[in-house]
């Protein structure tokens, strides 16, 4: 039996989701309360600051309706936990882990710190392992590999959910030992229907079975906002790490979540840095970030794609500029793109996979992957400069081979970029080589003598 | 105007203040001098960023204190600091909460004598034992936004004496490395020169001053070009654009992906430097011959030329003379066929 530690009275002042507390019984910071109201309802919280007089909680349920008298707080003396158990796959969560979708509570294997722990350098396992999206400017521009985090950044308006939907139903890995697959999704703040989208599109694929949704809608507080991701890495963490499966984490909408970090911030009285954000917004964002990977003799992983829109398509903003400190390269998506109906509108030169090198070539995927990728993005870099150029001096004041260019970059966004539907890797590399078979030889400095025998000769066209 | 060059380090000392995957890439290189694993003399001080912030802004000098000891005992050692804009960053937080007054960029008005006391901690000594050692530092800055004005970037560059500047557009493009050649300085050209001497290449100095003016008037032309038209420029300035190109694409443009090209030798690079000089001597040449510059653009031979940091080996340095004996006879037919259309 647990003993039962609480404050009656205590409270002293409330303010949004904030509750103060005279200090009368010895806690810790991060550690969980429970709220219960002169009616009975229990609200979760937890300790955010400490002094020598006072107690803050953080509220992580609506503060309306609460008083101050007759409210007794209960202080459960541990961090706050989630009860994580095999079941959890196929069912629907709230922004703290309370099942709600209508089922029975699921079975606990085991109980975990939401805040998990951070994976010694030394025990990460370089992430390797090529993930096929489906998508060619991914795949075979900027290979998604398991055990990174990938974040796409985009803009209000744009179809990023839809591609993040895409990238979970064709996610595979290449190799024959494909182990299991299982999908985190966690919508941080987004708008029911967005929610709503994700669940039916599971459902309809039959993915759902082997996903977890957490969903935290527009509606809720601020202050659950911030846990909700962090539920949803507990539970990725249980099923990569002790249940061995490959998780992909989706988390769509992270500027919703760095939002809700300056109102809670400001609610603290603290300081503000950059734009208004928290001065320790960077450090925020690697608790979140820093939990994919793989561990040694561990056979599972953590991937994440976290989702930002950001403000105003700046790309210097806070958000996405603290973001791309940490994750492992970018998917940068355009507006313009997107106006000519290039699906998935990509903006393929700012777009970066940094372990792409780790995890493509002999051995991986195609010997001659990483040459052509290299290619591809050299062309088209041309091709953009081209287009800069023309459009000052005209088409007909440049030269011939310029003019190549040109062709070339307005075909390798019609076609190569554009995507009716999803495409393997070896399709990928087929539309690839053959847009570059539209250049001279001579243009090609970075395939070796081989690589044009093999696959630009072939067939003789241009 | 150098390719990234490592000479005699006794051991490499790391702060690593990255994400983890950047951490795990060391301890998998191999040592081109050697052809050793990279991480038998390196040693690797990781604080990733999920890790607590004090220990963020501790790690810096944990490493360089490693380094100095190492120095001490008569070693040369490189200290790779990645990233000093994560530390100072830490260092922001750090004074946030302490509540201190906030100087520029929200910075705590000590940043640049924090950042003077990291960097003043290189140095060329000699040692107790009468040894020759040395630590250097080399800092990676990673601006926000790659905006080189913010008060990182611009303290570091008051206290350093070399800077690579790594351009986006480059980057972009996946020209690696994207060192920019003429955002990028280094203080200690004269010293160098010394260096390149001793390993055969005298006329260094010039040639390096050479490339970079080629490099210089490349980026004018390629504005007026945006104007008149590239075609609309004069033989001349087409032979400079040409040359330009050649010297990024075939010598600044290094292969990471290719076992031959991901490291060069000083005397490879000389050969390299030599072989580029020469063409752009004969083609010089050929332009007073009023030879077109379409058609020497159009020799088959200058796709040899870009790539011949991959294609060719530090084992076989002989082949840079014969592609040079090649250029030559290519130039002479190029000059006789232009000779026999005028007459």
């Amino acid at each position: 039996m647990r003993a039962d530690v609480y404050a009656l009275d205590a409270a002293v002042r409330l303010e949004g989701p904030l509750l103060f507390l005279k200090r009368t019984i010895r806690c810790g910071l991060n550690e969980a309360v429970e709220i219960e109201d002169d009616a009975g309802r229990i609200r979760l919280g937890r300790i955010a600051a400490l002094d020598h007089d006072t107690v803050t909680v953080e509220v992580l349920e609506s503060t309306a309706g609460l008083a101050l008298s007759d409210t007794r707080v209960r202080f459960l003396g541990a961090p706050l936990e989630f009860a994580v158990g095999p079941d959890m796959l196929g069912r629907v969560f709230d922004g703290v882990g309370r099942v709600i979708d209508g089922g029975p509570p699921v079975s606990a294997a085991r109980t975990l710190r939401i805040d998990g722990q951070a994976i010694n350098p030394a025990a990460r396992d370089v992430p390797r392992e090529f993930i096929e999206t489906g998508v060619s400017t991914i795949d075979l521009m900027n290979s998604l590999v398991r055990g990174q985090k990938l974040p796409i950044f985009s803009g209000s308006g744009l179809p990023h959910d839809q591609l993040a939907i895409q990238i979970a139903q064709h996610a595979r890995l290449l190799k024959a030992e494909q182990g299991e697959f299982a999908i985190v999704f966690v919508a941080i703040g987004v708008p029911y229907d967005t929610a709503e989208r994700f669940r039916l599109a599971m459902e309809s694929s039959g993915a759902l079975e082997h996903t977890v949704l957490f969903l935290n809608l527009a509606s809720d507080s601020s202050t659950q906002r911030l846990l909700s991701p962090r539920y949803a890495l507990t539970a990725a963490e249980y099923l990569a790490f002790v249940e061995g499966k490959h998780v992909l984490v989706l988390m769509t909408d992270m500027t919703n979540y760095c939002e809700a970090l300056r109102e809670v911030s400001a609610s603290h009285g603290e300081v503000p840095s950059r734009k208004g954000f928290p001065g320790y917004m960077y450090s925020d964002l690697a608790t979140l970030y820093e939990r994919a990977g793989r561990i040694k003799d561990v056979s599972g992983s953590v991937t994440q794609v976290p989702i930002l829109t950001m403000p105003s398509d700046d790309i210097t903003h806070p958000i996405p500029d603290l973001t791309g400190y940490i994750t492992e390269g970018q998917i940068v998506l355009d507006r313009e793109l997107d106006r000519v109906d290039v699906y998935p509108p990509v903006k393929v030169l700012p777009s970066l996979s940094r372990l792409m090198k780790d995890s493509t070539g002999e051995g991986y995927t195609h010997v001659d992957h990483p040459a052509l990728a290299n290619q591809l993005y050299a062309a088209y870099a041309r091709a953009v400069h081209m287009r800069v150029l023309a459009s000052v001096v005209g088409r007909e004041g440049l030269s011939e081979i310029d003019r190549l260019f040109l062709d070339f970059g307005a075909r390798f966004e019609q076609e190569l970029v554009q995507q009716p539907a999803a495409r393997t890797l070896d399709e990928s590399m087929e539309v690839g080589w053959r847009l570059l078979r539209m250049l001279p030889n001579a243009e090609l400095h970075r395939l070796s003598d081989r690589q044009i025998a093999d696959h630009i000769d072939t067939t003789g066209d241009a | 105007m150098n390719r990234i060059l490592t000479v005699g380090l006794a051991l490499v000392v790391c702060a690593s203040l990255t994400t983890p995957v950047m951490a795990q890439d060391a301890p998998e290189l191999e040592d081109p001098n050697t052809g050793r694993g990279m991480m038998e003399r390196t040693l690797l001080v990781a604080n990733t960023s999920n890790m607590p912030v004090a220990a963020r802004e501790a790690s810096i000098y944990t490493a360089v204190t490693v380094g100095e000891y190492f120095r001490d005992q008569g070693m040369r050692v490189a200290l790779m600091a990645d990233s000093t804009s994560r530390w100072a960053e830490a260092l922001r937080e750090v004074s946030g909460r302490l509540g201190e007054l906030p100087g520029e960029g929200g910075y705590p008005a000590y940043l640049s004598s924090r950042q003077a006391d990291f960097y003043e901690r290189a140095a060329h000594v000699r040692t107790l034992g009468g040894e020759l050692a040395s630590l250097s530092i080399i800092g990676a800055v990673s601006p926000p936004s790659a905006d080189f004005s913010e008060p990182v970037t611009n303290h570091t560059k008051r206290y350093v004496r070399c800077f690579w500047a790594l351009d986006a557009v480059r980057a972009q493009a996946r020209f690696y490395p994207a060192i920019h050649p003429l955002q990028s300085y280094s203080e200690d050209i004269e010293v160098l020169s010394q260096f390149w001497s001793q390993h055969g290449n005298p006329q260094w100095t010039e040639q390096r001053r050479r490339f970079l003016g080629l490099l210089e008037e490349q980026a004018r032309l390629e504005r007026m070009a945006r104007i008149v038209g590239k075609d609309a420029l004069p033989p001349r300035q087409q032979q400079v654009l040409l040359c330009a190109e050649l010297i990024n694409e075939a010598f600044l443009r290094q292969s990471a992906f290719s076992p031959l090209d991901r490291f060069c030798s000083p005397e490879r690079q000389i050969a390299m430097m030599q072989t580029l000089v020469q063409f752009i001597d004969l083609c010089e040449a050929a332009l007073a011959q009023q030879v077109d510059m379409a058609e020497v653009a159009a020799l088959p031979l200058l796709r040899r030329l870009r790539r011949m940091g991959e294609d060719i080996g530090d084992q076989r340095l002989d082949d840079f003379d014969a592609l040079r004996r090649e250029m030559e006879t290519a130039f002479l037919q190029l000059a006789r066929a232009g000779a026999a259309d005028a007459g």
